[in-house]
């Protein structure tokens, strides 16, 4: 995984991720004066906007849109900036499914696309975003990715081929508190799975967005320390 | 919050250094910004033109043509301003349309691709090539950005390869199973526009046989929300002039503009040359990678 | 000063937050039903023929109508990579209103779209076919390579909304498909040229049922979560403005009964979620998929 934030002029907060083949571009400005048919009385209003890598937004993106908003405006201290607004936008620059080579049905790019490969992805560089951007939040938050194969054995951050292949595949984001995962924000699990197999699923999940978080803690760490210069001189 | 607005004082700051011929970036009036490119996966390409920030990607599929052009391919070019490139592009602005429709004429119009070679089958099948450019920062100048982004795009794409069998039906070879093709580029147009000042009042402007008016090529944000006019030019470095576009804003001396379509020439040379180094530089790089993994084949049976 | 009452209703339009702790606070909801009580849901009438199968579902006042018609697409190329396909649905809301969909229509259909293709209910072969050929009033095999393929469009009509759609709408595409039958289709003179313009679907042969994955219609239930004094109250099949504004952590589970097909969990209010409280959304989506499937 490759991060670079503070990546654009124009706005607060970006933040530029590069994971695998999926690269995705998050800048945040706010908080800004609303629209009227935005403003809320007590509360920021956020909007996203989601742009993909080729063509234009369509219902996919929409709903992407949706649970991204779900997501970020519970953990945005919304009653910090009443009357205001949040903007969030969120560029995916290229994707695995982008290079996929077209060979039968139509809509077989689409139903690959649906798997929202780069769904973890938004989230984690969405954090970064809105750390650069200085927002306030509630909690800190990752989104870890999972796919459980026919053979039942998990397989992390799965590829595109992975999930062709799997029985089910699961999306999770959690919150973060002292550098470990407290709740579930956010849990999105489909295909055919028991019981047994989504506890595991979380469990796993779990444990992964622990050490995935001790990574990013890292990079904010060195984010803080190259941002801010009133250390005293050597 | 970033703000996007200019004051007085620094509008008139602008137009005094410009009329002592230097600039807030210390470039020449007639001076460009050098474009930094950088060339990833087939057809993907971050374009630095100064602080403004293009991402371009050309992508095709296999679709059915129209009906009064059933051998010929079609090119679609798309292009949003999104918020992120700056606040100011919270709506649907005129500077989209605008962008657009050069585009639109300095490329695709101007037959710089093709289309007849994307036909696979006949009122049947012909490839769609699409252009998608994402602006991510905004500092003046995304005409000329974005044309050359675009065309560097076209020339560094591959269309995969395929083949038809005798019943019609088409297989598409993935890039490993068979070296993709380039798409067919008929000449390399270079957008430049010129923004026009006008260092005294609007009366002197238009009744004196005097033209005092400064011309600046590739204005910065801050260049073009002072500006009084400008003027489009895209030109080939066969010295072709594809199209010209200036609308309103104030006049400008008409000998004037050979002057400038001169200096177009110049810069579209040196532009198409730094296009094609780039794309060859690129080329040579995958080349050896391919080589390698190929030699690394052969040492592993 | 005199206070100010409101009857029960009126609070509920103009401070839901409130109206809601109120009721929850004493063990009741507004619309009456119990916390673990879901609406009743059914399919009143339900007809297919060879160009259409529409079904009317009403779950509690909601009234859902759900058509399901068929387009025909040639393939590319050879053989399918994919196994599973989807349908194409569109949703509208009547709210007396027209104009572009809403934002609520186009998610919908989204997620019956994701849902009908990971839930892996739709064999793509069952959808593929080759076109016979008319030859003196008989219907013969046609040779030839190329291959077509049904594509299920998918049109749903809500009235009187009430509460959270996916439920309704998810058993509305579900049950509607167990009952699409396709035609068969013909070219309709050998002497033209095989495209889709001249296949034609052939309304005297006998309808073959649509082969489906899925022994039991899938069911989707729906959970809210709310916090009241320290502890999670979960509630059942959300409904009204007051519930389905206020409580904001939410639960959507898709079972046949024996495994699931769908989690998706939003913690809006960022609530401590125990594991048990998760079994028991589990078991209970289970026991509604057994129950309804059983009638």
């Amino acid at each position: 995984m490759l991060l670079r934030t503070s990546v654009l002029e124009n706005v607060d907060g970006s933040a530029e991720l590069t994971n695998g083949r999926t690269k995705v571009l998050v800048s945040v400005s706010g908080p800004i004066e609303p629209k009227i048919k935005q403003e809320l009385p007590n509360l920021a209003s956020l909007e996203i906007i989601l742009r993909p890598s080729i063509g234009t937004a369509n219902t996919r993106e929409n709903l992407l849109t949706d649970k991204l908003r779900s997501i970020l405006s519970s953990l945005i201290i919304r009653h910090k900036y009443p009357r205001q607004l949040i903007q969030v936008v969120v560029q995916v620059l290229s994707l695995e499914t982008d290079a996929v080579v077209i060979n039968n049905f139509e809509n077989t790019v689409d139903d690959l696309k649906v798997f929202n490969i780069e769904f973890t992805d938004i989230i984690n560089c969405c954090y970064f975003a809105l750390l650069d951007s200085n927002i306030f939040l509630y909690e800190s938050f990752i989104g870890v990715s999972q796919s459980v194969s026919e053979d039942k054995s998990i397989i992390n951050t799965p590829e595109l081929s992975d999930l062709i292949h799997s029985k089910s595949h699961h999306l999770l984001v959690f919150s973060i508190v002292d550098s470990k995962p407290s709740k579930i924000v956010y849990a999105d699990s489909k295909g055919e799975f028991s019981k047994q197999e989504l506890f595991e699923v979380m469990d796993n999940g779990f444990k992964i967005a622990g050490a995935n978080f001790t990574e990013f803690r890292q990079l904010v760490e060195k984010k803080i320390e190259d941002d801010f210069v009133w250390k005293q001189e050597a | 919050m970033k703000s996007n607005d200019i004051s007085i004082n620094e509008t008139k700051y602008i137009i005094e250094s410009l009329k002592q011929g230097t600039r807030l970036d210390g470039r020449k009036l007639d001076e460009i910004r050098k474009p930094e490119v950088v060339l990833g996966d087939n057809g993907y390409v971050e374009l630095g033109w100064g602080q403004t920030k293009v991402v371009i990607k050309t992508s095709s599929e296999i679709v059915k043509p129209f009906e009064d052009r059933p051998n010929e391919g079609l090119l679609v070019i798309n292009n949003e301003l999104s918020p992120m490139a700056s606040i100011k592009f919270d709506e649907r602005s005129v500077d989209e349309v605008m962008i657009n429709r050069i585009i639109e004429k300095s490329i695709r119009k101007s037959n710089a691709l093709d289309l007849e070679g994307l036909c696979i089958k006949t009122g049947e099948k012909v490839w769609l090539i699409r252009v998608d450019l994402s602006i991510i920062n905004f500092d003046g100048n995304l005409i000329d950005s974005c044309c050359f982004g675009s065309i560097i795009s076209l020339i560094h794409f591959k269309l995969p390869n395929y083949s038809l069998d005798t019943n019609g039906n088409i297989k598409v070879y993935n890039l490993d199973e068979k070296p993709p093709i380039s798409l067919s580029v008929l000449h390399i147009p270079i957008t430049l526009s010129i923004s026009f000042f006008n260092p005294l009042n609007d009366e002197e402007n238009l009744k004196s046989n005097n033209n005092y008016e400064i011309s600046v090529f590739d204005a910065t944000m801050k260049e073009e929300l002072v500006r009084d006019s400008y003027l489009v030019v895209s030109v080939n470095s066969n010295k072709e002039l594809i199209q010209l576009t200036k609308l309103g804003g104030i006049p400008i001396d008409s000998v004037e503009l050979v002057n400038l379509c001169q200096r177009c020439y110049a810069y579209a040379e040196e532009l198409t040359e730094l296009i094609k180094t780039t794309v060859k530089r690129k080329e040579e790089e995958e080349f050896k990678r391919l080589n390698l993994r190929l030699l690394k084949s052969v040492d592993t049976r | 000063m005199e206070s100010i009452s409101f009857k029960p209703e009126i609070l509920e339009r103009i401070i839901p937050d409130v109206s809601l702790e109120r009721h929850l606070k004493i063990g009741i909801r507004s619309n009456q039903r119990l916390f673990d009580e879901f609406k009743n849901i059914q399919i009143l009438s339900q007809k297919s023929s060879h160009l259409l199968t529409t079904s009317y579902i009403q779950n509690g006042n909601t009234l859902v109508i759900c058509n399901i018609s068929y387009g025909i697409t040639e393939l590319l190329g050879g053989e399918t990579p994919e196994q599973y396909s989807s349908v194409y649905p569109t949703l509208s809301i009547s709210r007396g209103r027209s104009g572009a969909p809403t934002d609520e229509e186009m998610n919908l259909s989204q997620k019956l779209y994701e849902s009908t293709l990971h839930s892996r209910i739709l064999p793509s072969n069952s959808l593929i076919f080759k076109p016979k050929v008319m030859i003196d009033d008989n219907l013969e095999d046609l040779d030839t390579n190329k291959q077509f393929k049904f594509n299920l469009f998918v049109n749903l009509k809500v009235f009187d909304r009430s509460g959270p759609l996916f439920d309704v709408c998810h058993f509305a595409l579900v049950t509607s498909l167990k009952a699409v039958k396709l035609p068969v289709i013909y070219l309709n003179d050998s002497f033209v040229k095989l495209s889709i313009d001249n296949l034609l679907a052939y309304p005297d042969a006998e309808l073959v049922p649509l082969r489906l994955n899925m022994e039991v219609p899938l069911v989707s239930s729906n959970f809210g979560l709310y916090n009241l004094d320290e502890k999670n109250l979960i509630i059942c099949d959300l409904e009204n403005e007051s519930e389905e504004s206020n409580i904001i952590s939410k639960v959507n589970v898709v079972s046949d009964g024996k495994a699931f097909n769908e989690f998706t969990l939003i913690n809006g209010s960022l609530l401590n979620i125990t594991r048990d409280e998760i079994k028991s959304l589990l078991r209970t989506s289970k026991q509604r998929a057994k129950a309804i499937n059983s009638v």
